[in-house]
């Protein structure tokens, strides 16, 4: 039986997990990160990405997290994220049109000279890029 | 003295009016609920994002950052979060007097409103608001929140702008509430404690050794903004609270003011119909006895006639 660790997810929103965990793994801006029981105090900034948890040893359950922090600490582990959502819950159809949408302003930005928001677009980009595949990633496990 | 229909009329008006304000009166308490449902859950947020903020720089002495330093200019923007419909007390009147009262004595160059009423309030003086968000103050959606923040920290970034200041009705309990106006930008991390619960499992915690990961400044970089979209779209969480709570105690009381109105008409109405019921008694008795006495001074002149 491997060691549980007390795992809560925040959203401005909503209380998206509240729970149990065996280990969880996150997109932080440094690249992906994983934590099991008893990691060292940590504190980072989230990207755009997955987030995995599992619930225990054999389950495992993905979802998409918007930027947002991860903060480990002795008893608890803290995720707070602006955006989390189930592959259930994320709209599919919303997400495309998010993606076109994203793709458009980038290619009118790449020839204009207003580059300072061109990192936004990136970011939305990614949000919907993101959605999509947990989305097609779930889809297919469930077949 | 007004007469019955008169009367029967009004009360009905006024019974009709019960009705709107008594069913706001519903709707506004249970928006109210779940309004207070998301406080909850933005606070937990806000305050972990606050806390590691803290943390940050005790770890790393005064670093200098461009969010936290102030700087020379007054180029000040407002955000301004009122009501999306009047009939809600005097929360509009309390928010948007404060509004205008702080931002009197300063150099305001951008001005953003979240609610119509702060919209058109802001027309009215002849103040065009910069951007302005219709049905975010009814449904708080984080991406729109996210959208408007991005704006304005860009523009803080670019100099456009020296000082970001937000104008909302903080939710204390359902029967106060307060007007309150918060600098969001340069971020003063003192202002922010305010209200702030202390825990005693947060005393416990040894913050010294901690590992932030990729370095302190670049979680503090990407921090700050989403502790402000946090604290923004608490705000406006606690704006709508307000607003319900507020209409809430309004349109109670308006319930009751026709309760007692209704009253007051039901009684004057029985005194007219009693009244006219008397009078029309007093009528027809008084027609009785005059036809009663005609009759009988007929009867006693009848002999006579025959008489003659």
């Amino acid at each position: 039986m491997a060691k549980t660790f007390n795992l809560m997810v925040l959203t401005p929103e909503r209380e998206f997990y509240n729970g149990e965990a065996v280990y969880v793994s996150v997109q932080t801006i440094a690249g992906s990160i994983g934590v099991l029981a008893g990691h060292v105090p940590m504190v980072s900034a989230l990207g755009v990405g997955e987030l995995i948890i599992h619930p225990d040893e054999n389950t495992s359950r993905m979802a998409f997290h918007s930027e947002g922090f991860i903060e480990v600490r002795p008893e608890c582990v803290y995720i707070l994220s602006q955006a989390c959502e189930w592959p259930e819950e994320i709209d599919e159809k919303r997400a495309l049109e998010a993606e076109q949408r994203a793709q458009e302003r980038l290619e009118q930005e790449r020839t204009g000279d207003d580059l300072g928001t061109m990192g936004h677009s990136k970011v939305a980009l990614m949000r919907a890029m993101t959605r999509r595949r947990i989305k097609s990633l779930s889809s297919q496990n469930m077949k | 003295m007004p007469n019955m229909s008169d009367i029967r009329f009004h009360i009905k008006s006024v019974k009709q009016t019960r009705q709107i304000t008594n069913a706001m009166h519903m709707v506004s308490a249970s928006r109210m609920r779940r309004a207070l449902d998301g406080i909850q859950k933005n606070r937990e947020y806000f305050y972990h994002a606050l806390d590691i903020i803290v943390d940050i720089r005790h770890h790393t002495g005064d670093i200098s950052h461009p969010y936290l330093t102030h700087r020379p200019g007054d180029k000040v923007a407002y955000i301004v979060v009122a009501g999306e419909k009047g009939l809600s007390g005097s929360y509009n009147h309390a928010i948007l007097s404060l509004a205008d009262k702080v931002m009197a004595d300063k150099n305001v160059v951008e001005v953003y409103t979240i609610g119509s009423v702060g919209t058109s309030h802001f027309l009215r003086s002849g103040i065009t608001p910069d951007r302005h968000f219709e049905r975010l103050a009814e449904r708080p959606k984080l991406d729109q929140v996210r959208r408007l923040m991005t704006i304005l920290i860009e523009q803080y970034d670019r100099g456009e702008i020296d000082e970001l200041r937000i104008v909302f009705t903080r939710f204390i309990n359902t029967l106060s509430r307060e007007p309150m106006e918060q600098k969001l930008l340069p971020v003063e991390l003192n202002d922010f404690k305010r209200g702030r619960p202390e825990s005693p499992a947060d005393e416990m915690y040894d913050r010294t050794h901690i590992l932030y990961d990729p370095s302190p400044t670049a979680v503090l970089d990407a921090l700050i903004p989403q502790l402000l979209i946090g604290y923004v779209y608490g705000a406006i969480v606690h704006a709508y609270a307000s607003e319900n709570c507020s209409r809430m105690a309004a349109m109670e009381s308006a319930t009751r003011s026709a309760d007692k109105m209704i009253d007051k008409l039901t009684q004057q109405y029985h005194t007219v119909r009693q009244l006219t019921i008397t009078n029309e008694l007093a009528d027809i008795i008084g027609a009785a006895n005059a036809a009663n006495a005609a009759s009988a001074a007929e009867t006693v002149h009848y002999p006579e006639e025959h008489k003659s």
